[in-house]
């Protein structure tokens, strides 16, 4: 059952019980003043009318003649007559005998026991009608005479049917109105419900862009704002997920793409030697060939550990002095740049940042190796450095090839290389940018490159933390 | 022998088909530039050429649009083994496609394949006092024309293809009596033994301990 279903019943429920309660308490309250007021009334009309009889049978008395049964029908049957129209009967008992009686069906009745001086009230069902019974004795020297005064009060009983008949009307007309509004209203208040549901229900099924639309400033609304940065949230990670998971695989598919070709010649010609008669000239290059393609898969071994095990190890952040490390840098790739000639230009003066010595060196070390291969013999890369923004800025420039847009959006991804024959000649395995990229990424650092075919490459590294 | 083109941005690969190439017999030469490709051609005249697809320059599936035409078969070598890389080759018209890693009985088998098919290679083979003529069926020593079965001459055959390359028997046994053949390689020494006596082949057909045997022929 939905929940508006529920709703609708529970309210229709109690609004029901509520009516029904109070219509019921408000009848049967009317009633008993109604029938309060009918006894009063009878206990007065008894009273004249007993009055009245006693009258008469004193008037009689004075004639001397004998008070017998029947001259007692004859005394009270004018007021019989009178009375009967109005619904109004009586009764006479002389001491045992009932004298009189003109209650219109078989009732016979029996004496009712009461003192003298005292008055019995009675209600009483006689087939179906409903009569009220006043009876007592007459004053001395009559008291051996019971005058019972009878009144039909079926009026008041059919009263008290209809009020519950319009009751039971007005209420199932007004249920009938009450239930479509409160459905109109139910329906309208669950409808954010719905709409949540849709979109949870969307989302479930992979659509995690789906939002729900609700500008309602009530529960509602903080649900749906909720749900929707829970949406926001789930559909960032589930992104970034999906695109770890791409890298990967172009990852493990660029890794084995890229140990093909030296695997290849590795088992070439390892098969070359065992099976072909070779010259010995023939037995030294394929020798030299399976060394260096043995080296060549090492080197990629070991870079490769590099890229995933670099930020496991201990790393010790630490005030470093560029212009020092420059200055090993510039050791290391001495004869780098004497073989193909190029001048490296600048210097890093009092700058400082905060890192791991070994991997800023290894940083700085890719990004020169990189720019003095792009570099035409004879060329020059220049490193500048200065404080900006409270960081530091330094920029790796050279003035060789440089590559187009789509290209430097793909150069740090790993196994990418612009030149590919160039680049492996020169022993690289395509992984230094990705390591670069890597060691900026512990270090806080930006690291962007801006490149223009033909014109130059100009790396830019920005260190938050001096 | 065949005039080969090997264009291949790997030293060691380019190298390593080469050697093979000249082993059985023909001529190599190697481009290591897509660039350059098209300037060999006209200059090498090849009768086949072996096409690496990523290249420095030109890559090789905008060569092969530019070899079609002129008719020379074009063997792909390469890194690339997707699927719709291999349809993508073999569309363009290239007469085969090879996937790195390959092995090298293979490559020169089916750039002998190849050559046959465009007639390219040498129907005699001569050794000597012997000739064998492929197409033919027929060998000759000294002029006397020398019966032998037809699984004589296949053998025959694997090992001129594969001259100065030691063939096991398990391999001798997939290529002359093919893969679901259930004999054992005592089958193959005993061929060998009859080719040696027909031909007088005692020295040529070299056994290579441990590994099967080998036609060596004078480079």
């Amino acid at each position: 059952m939905k929940f508006w279903q529920k709703a609708f019943f529970c309210v229709l429920f109690v609004f029901l019980l509520g009516v029904d309660i109070m219509g019921y308490v408000l009848t049967e309250r009317s009633y008993a003043l109604n029938l309060e007021y009918a006894l009063t009334s009878a206990k007065t009309e008894q009273q004249i009318i007993r009055s009245s009889v006693i009258e008469s049978i004193s008037l009689v008395e004075n004639n001397y003649t004998e008070l017998n049964a029947e001259n007692l029908k004859i005394i009270i049957s004018p007021y019989a007559g009178f009375y009967h129209n109005q619904g109004i009967y009586f009764q006479l008992y002389q001491d045992d005998t009932l004298v009189f009686n003109n209650i219109p069906n078989s009732y016979s009745g029996t004496k009712f026991s009461v003192s003298k001086q005292q008055i019995h009230t009675e209600v009483k069902d006689i087939d179906g009608t409903r009569y009220c019974f006043i009876a007592g004795y007459l004053d001395q020297p009559h008291d051996n005479l019971q005058f019972v005064y009878i009144k039909d009060m079926q009026s008041l009983t059919g009263y008290k049917a209809q009020i519950i008949e319009t009751f039971t009307i007005i209420s199932i007309v007004i249920s009938l109105f009450l239930s479509v509004i409160i459905l109109v209203l139910l329906i309208s208040l669950t409808r954010p419900f719905r709409k949540l549901n849709a979109a949870a229900t969307e989302i479930s099924q992979g659509h995690y862009n789906k939002r729900v639309d609700l500008k309602s400033h009530d529960e509602i609304g903080d649900f749906a704002r909720s749900f929707n940065l829970m949406a926001d949230h789930t559909e960032k990670h589930i992104n970034e997920l999906s695109q770890m998971t791409e890298n990967k695989q172009s990852f493990i598919d660029n890794l084995a793409h890229e140990i093909r070709t030296p695997i290849t010649a590795i088992v070439g010609y390892s098969e070359l030697l065992k099976y072909a008669n070779c010259s010995e000239a023939e037995k030294e290059t394929a020798v030299d060939h399976i060394i260096s393609q043995s080296k060549r898969i090492q080197n990629m071994a070991y870079k490769l550990m590099d890229l995933a095990y670099m930020g496991n190890e201990n790393i010790v952040m630490l005030p470093i002095e560029l212009e020092s490390v420059l200055q090993d840098v510039k050791a290391a790739l001495n004869i780098r740049l004497r073989e193909k000639q190029v001048n490296l230009y600048g210097e890093l003066g009092q700058l400082t940042i905060t890192g791991d010595e070994e991997l800023i060196k290894s940083l700085f070390i890719n990004l020169i190796e990189n720019a003095v291969k792009a570099s035409p013999a004879e060329g020059k890369v220049e490193i500048r450095g200065k404080h900006e923004d409270g960081g530091v800025l330094i920029e790796i420039t050279d003035y060789g090839k440089g590559m187009d847009k789509k290209e430097t959006d793909k150069v740090i991804e790993p196994f990418y290389r612009v030149d590919k024959s160039r680049s492996r000649s020169e022993g690289g395995v395509g992984l230094g940018l990705a390591i670069c990229a890597r060691i900026c990424q512990i270090h806080n650092a930006a690291l962007n490159i801006n490149s223009e075919i033909g014109s130059g490459t100009t790396v830019n590294l920005f260190f938050t933390t001096p | 022998m065949a005039n080969i083109l090997i264009v291949e941005d790997e030293p060691a690969i380019a190298e390593l088909v080469a050697i093979h190439a000249r082993m059985a017999g023909h001529q190599a030469l190697i481009v290591y530039d897509g660039d350059e490709v098209v300037n060999s051609i006209e200059k090498q005249r090849p009768d086949l050429i072996v096409l690496d697809v990523m290249l420095p320059g030109r890559d090789g599936f905008s060569l092969m649009k530019q070899i079609e035409p002129i008719g020379i078969p074009v063997i792909f070598l390469t890194a690339k083994d997707r699927l719709d890389d291999k349809i993508s080759g073999l569309k363009l018209g290239a007469d085969d496609y090879i996937v790195k890693p390959f092995e090298t009985i293979e490559l020169i088998t089916r750039i002998e394949t190849v050559l046959r098919r465009y007639n390219k290679n040498t129907n005699i083979f001569v050794l000597d006092d012997l000739q064998v003529r492929l197409n033919e069926h027929v060998v000759t020593l000294a002029g006397q024309e020398i019966e032998l079965t037809i699984k004589e001459f296949e053998l025959l055959k694997a090992l001129i293809d594969n001259k100065n390359l030691a063939l096991s028997r398990d391999k001798l046994l997939e290529l002359v009596w093919g893969y679901d053949y259930m004999g054992e390689t005592r089958t193959v020494d005993v061929h060998i033994q009859r080719l040696r006596k027909k031909l007088h082949m005692e020295d040529a057909i070299k056994t290579v301990f441990k590994l099967g045997y080998r036609l060596e022929v004078p480079r």
